[in-house]
């Protein structure tokens, strides 16, 4: 019984964290961008359509992932992807600004296609995250829209510390590189956290309540 | 029989709270009312909340935001009154270089009294402006008597990308970007600095317009930032105001005070100077090269401008 609670919890931690990266690195993205395409008001738009794009795609799909049946294993492939993309940011982010730079697509479309190719798959896959963790949490129909209503604000709420701590304090301490780093190594201890969760299941059985 | 004193008190309090904040409206000082400002053009640009207002003198004020101070002080008409300090000692760039201007790039427009009274003075030099904001471009030439002309012309695109789309190199660049609300922080890294450098012509000068409330970490990183880019720096500061202009070149030596005086004294001479720039070099000449400051130098990696502009340095350092 208890360790069903423990299970429940790390839902929660995740929807938190995972909240918390996707701002994180929205925020840290008009870093990324700005050397390149300023930090105009079009550079803004772009990057928060885009990281809305790519949320609404994973909602999406992670519906569609969810309704097959969701585990624990499930969620530790699909925080994977992005945490792995994330880390790769400080290597491969500066490249891909400097050569959509050179195609020179003006000032609107410009940042909106970096944003496009830079943010849109981690964020698709951080998406998906939230209805699959509602499928992996609500086992009683019943209570579906009280479970998915805590987990988004959860995951607000984790969003609010990620936007807040890496602008007033991340960029401070760390630059944007290395927060970069720090995000996709989050996301990676998500992953860890989310191959304990399928362990312990496994280990519990099937549910008798 | 609780009720109607209850109503009575809310509607008691809030009489007295909107007639304290009336009270508070009339009474807080302005800056509009305290000089007479008739405003007459008030409009949201894509970056700024963009004001023109006009004093009895007739002269015209920009401004940006309410809360912040004026942007730009013009009397159309007249580009020889140039009523901030910092833009007078901004025109120091000029007594370091080697020969007369002959090409000129500012980056930020504001008012335009920069660019008008460089023409004013030098007739043949040719002269771009990148302003990121087209609306300012705009109230320039409407309200503020600017005129561009086929050797001044306007860009509207952001500095850093019209630097690094046009090859094109300067005599003297002039960076006036920032503001002291507002510090775009891809306008002050090293990696900005290096783009700069890269479009002067030999023997060039970068004249940049710094602005510091007080001795904060930000302040402090700049100058380490233009040491670590330029071999010399001078810093001016301008008319004892907090406004400070950093003058950059990008080749080793050394500017003596006498020289960049005497150069000042022949560059003015027999051309329509509103003011004595060789008397402001003198007054204001600091070399900076080998000045030692203690601060990390701002990247495209690390530059929380906004953030340091909060930290005190311990020990005043300049």
């Amino acid at each position: 019984m208890n360790q069903r609670k423990l299970l429940g919890l790390a839902v929660y931690l995740i929807a938190f964290t995972s909240g918390a990266v996707v701002m994180a690195v929205e925020i840290l993205g008009s870093r990324v961008l700005a050397p390149f395409f300023g930090n105009s008001i079009f550079v803004w738009g772009s990057l928060i359509s885009v990281f809305m794009l790519g949320l609404a795609a994973g909602y999406y799909l992670g519906g569609v992932l969810a309704e097959r049946g969701a585990s624990f294993a499930g969620l530790a492939l699909l925080l994977l992807a992005p945490a792995l993309l994330v880390s790769l940011y400080p290597f491969t982010a500066w490249p891909l600004c400097d050569w959509l730079f050179d195609l020179d697509l003006g000032e609107r479309l410009g940042p909106l296609v970096a944003s496009l190719v830079l943010f849109t798959l981690p964020t698709i896959f951080q998406g998906a995250i939230s209805p699959y963790l509602v499928q992996l949490m609500v086992k009683d129909l019943g209570r579906v829209g009280r479970g998915a209503g805590n987990l988004y604000a959860v995951s607000t709420m984790g969003s609010i510390l990620g936007t807040l701590g890496t602008s007033f304090f991340l960029i401070l301490w760390l630059g944007t590189k290395a927060s970069l780093l720090l995000m996709g190594l989050i996301l990676g201890l998500l992953v860890i956290l989310a191959g304990l969760c399928h362990r312990l299941e496994a280990g519990l059985g099937p549910e008798t309540d | 029989m609780r009720q109607p004193w209850a109503t009575a008190k809310l509607l008691g309090g809030l009489l007295l709270i909107l007639g304290l904040g009336l009270l508070l409206d009339l009474a807080w000082p302005t800056g509009g009312q305290a000089l007479q400002l008739r405003p007459i053009y008030e409009a949201d640009s894509l970056y700024h909340h963009v004001m023109v207002m006009e004093d009895p003198e007739g002269l015209r004020y920009l401004s940006f935001n309410r809360a912040m101070g004026h942007q730009s002080v013009v009397k159309p008409g007249h580009p020889e009154l140039l009523t901030f300090a910092y833009t007078k000692s901004g025109f120091a760039a000029l007594a370091f270089l080697d020969r007369p201007p002959a090409s000129v790039l500012f980056v930020g427009l504001g008012g335009g009294s920069m660019p008008m009274y460089l023409r004013l003075v030098e007739p043949q030099a040719s002269i771009d402006i990148a302003e990121i904001d087209p609306e300012v471009a705009r109230v320039a030439e409407k309200y503020l008597g600017f005129r561009p002309d086929p050797a001044m012309r306007v860009v509207t695109q952001d500095g850093r990308i019209f630097l690094k789309r046009n090859p094109q190199r300067y005599d003297v660049i002039f960076l006036d970007a920032y503001n002291d609300q507002a510090v775009p922080f891809h306008l002050t890294t090293r990696e900005f600095l290096e783009l700069v450098k890269s479009r002067l012509k030999p023997g060039g000068v970068v004249a940049s317009n710094i602005w510091s409330a007080d001795l904060n970490r930000f302040f402090t990183s700049q100058i380490k930032t233009y040491q670590a880019v330029f071999p010399q720096l001078y810093l001016l500061q301008a008319g004892r105001t907090r406004n400070y202009i950093f003058l950059a070149l990008a080749e080793p030596g050394r500017v003596e005070a006498g020289a960049a005086v005497a150069r000042a004294r022949a560059l003015t001479r027999d051309r329509p100077w509103s003011f004595d720039l060789a008397e402001l070099v003198e007054a204001e000449y600091d070399d900076y090269s080998q000045h030692q400051v203690e601060a990390p130098v701002l990247s495209d990696d690390y530059a929380p401008v906004n953030l340091m502009r909060h930290q005190k340095e311990k020990s005043p350092q300049p």
